[in-house]
């Protein structure tokens, strides 16, 4: 992994790396060895039990879940899965906490010779579905400041990211966001080469630095409701030479004009947000698009399968993704219609992808053009 | 004398990192205890991984500056004082990591042991 993208990164002792490195493969051995175990679970114990019992097939998530959870290697593997998630934040901790000022500088540093810039607004409200409950478990979510100037949040995001997926988003964490591009540059070979790109919720900008790789001559911004995160995705990018214009905006109502943008896009930020944020996304992103622009929002897959959309809502119950069910269950594109895209504009589809689970192969994607 | 005032300086303390996920935790057992030993264990079985990562640094920083090799490490024949001392040592460590089991042996042997919470009470009036 080259060291430039790592400048935003706390080094680590020999010990910390250890920690977060038994973390790393505890997450994949949960992955690969023991969540497959599920499935055989599934067949070989529970849904016969539920057949001697109902006379039937279960035919819903719930009625799955009910019989699951009493399981006892799924409790196994449920339980240990997310205390993974907690000692992963918690490894990331350890070495960051005692350099959160030294990385502080860091980022100042790096914003000084900026070419690229970062607007931040500390009197923005920040939406209920973040302050609720911390999303992935990660304390203090994307948005709470310990300190002045704080980037801890960027930094366990960051961190996190790596370790979450044990390797497979890649030295730029990129994975998704390279899929997306993927899908566009496949199903719309002829669409201008964009010029203009917003990449909302952004996080630590993990996504929007790639756009701006594929696209040198554009324009890209990043808006994201987190300050730390935009602080760290600054500096990140800047050392990295890659220039963005991040912004601390709420994507369900930003201050760009109409028609400001030939891409608006996301990667997986829906399921993050909430019931009235979902149709505002939407309709915010038709809005900022120019005529002949695109809107493409990649999110997490769901399955039609009870026992499929069972094993991928474990998220939604057990890490707080509170809302990626009720995300799920909504069709993007018809909100997407209703909040002002034309009849016919905007599309459900999919980009193929490997995937980290055998229930799904693409990542649902809303595609709207204006 | 002048009323002093409070000029002790006072320790500015680092804000603490955040350690706990605003949320609700599932519970995944029927008894949340076993949740929490299941924490416990998986903590522990990390810190093993860390400090065998750790002798692998010395194992492999001694060979590096050609103190030893690991196979000399490999190959090490301890004395009998060495072996009593290691046995010593594997006792104790033996005794702290069953402390829960021999606490609940001495509750029900040691004649001072009271029987019940309501013998102790008993014995308080």
């Amino acid at each position: 992994m080259s060291l430039y993208l790592d400048a935003m990164l706390p080094n680590r002792t020999q010990d910390q790396r250890a920690r977060q490195d038994f973390v790393k493969s505890f997450r994949r051995h949960l992955a690969l060895k023991v969540r497959s175990g599920l499935d055989e679970v599934y067949e070989a114990r529970v849904k016969p039990k539920f057949e001697k019992a109902h006379g039937r097939e279960p035919q819903e998530r719930k009625e799955v879940r009910r019989e699951m959870t009493q399981d006892p290697y799924y409790q196994f593997w449920s339980a240990m899965q997310r205390e993974s998630q907690v000692l992963m934040y918690d490894s990331i901790t350890d070495a960051l906490e005692p350099q959160r000022e030294q990385l502080i500088e860091r980022a100042k540093e790096l914003g000084r010779k900026a070419q690229g810039t970062l607007e931040l607004h500390p009197e923005l409200e920040i939406p209920k579905y973040h302050t609720a409950a911390d999303i992935h478990l990660m304390p203090g979510g994307f948005h709470t400041e310990v300190v002045e100037d704080d980037v801890s949040a960027g930094v366990l995001y960051d961190a996190g990211l790596d370790i979450y997926a044990f390797g497979l988003m890649g030295p730029k964490k990129d994975l998704l966001v390279r899929t997306l591009i993927n899908y566009y540059q496949k199903e719309y070979p002829n669409h201008p080469r964009p010029t203009k790109i917003l990449d909302m919720g952004c996080a630590v900008g993990n996504s929007t630095t790639s756009w701006k790789e594929e696209y040198p001559d554009a324009e890209v911004h990043g808006i994201d409701v987190g300050a730390p995160c935009l602080r760290h995705a600054h500096a990140r990018a800047e050392s990295m030479g890659i220039p963005i214009h991040y912004k601390q905006e709420n994507a369900e109502k930003t201050s760009y004009p109409d028609e400001s943008f030939d891409l608006v896009v996301s990667v997986i930020m829906f399921h993050e947000t909430s019931q009235s944020a979902l149709p505002n996304i939407l309709g915010e992103s038709y809005r900022l698009l120019k005529p002949g622009g695109m809107m493409m929002h990649l999110d997490v897959p769901g399955c039609a399968d009870p026992f499929g959309a069972f094993v991928m809502e474990w998220e939604c119950k057990n890490t707080n993704e509170n809302f990626a069910n009720m995300y799920r269950a909504t069709d993007m594109a018809a909100t997407a219609i209703k909040m002002g895209f034309e009849e016919g504009k905007a599309r459900n589809e999919g980009a193929a992808a490997k995937s980290f689970s055998p229930h799904f192969s693409s990542w649902p994607v809303v595609v709207g053009e204006k | 004398m002048a009323t002093t005032t409070q000029t002790k300086p006072t320790k500015v303390d680092r804000p603490k990192a955040l350690r706990t996920a605003k949320g609700k935790k599932p519970q995944y057992f029927s008894d949340p205890a076993i949740d929490k030993l299941l924490s416990i264990v998986i903590s522990m079985a990390g810190e093993l991984s860390v400090t065998r990562e750790r002798l692998d640094t010395v194992q492999r920083l001694l060979e590096e500056k050609k103190v030893l090799t690991s196979s000399e490490i490999d190959h090490y024949q301890p004395s009998e004082e060495v072996d009593t001392i290691r046995a010593q040592a594997r006792a104790q460590f033996l005794d702290t990591l069953l402390r829960v089991v021999e606490a609940e042996f001495e509750e029900i042997t040691r004649p001072d042991m009271p029987g019940s919470r309501e013998e102790i009470l008993k014995s308080l009036t």
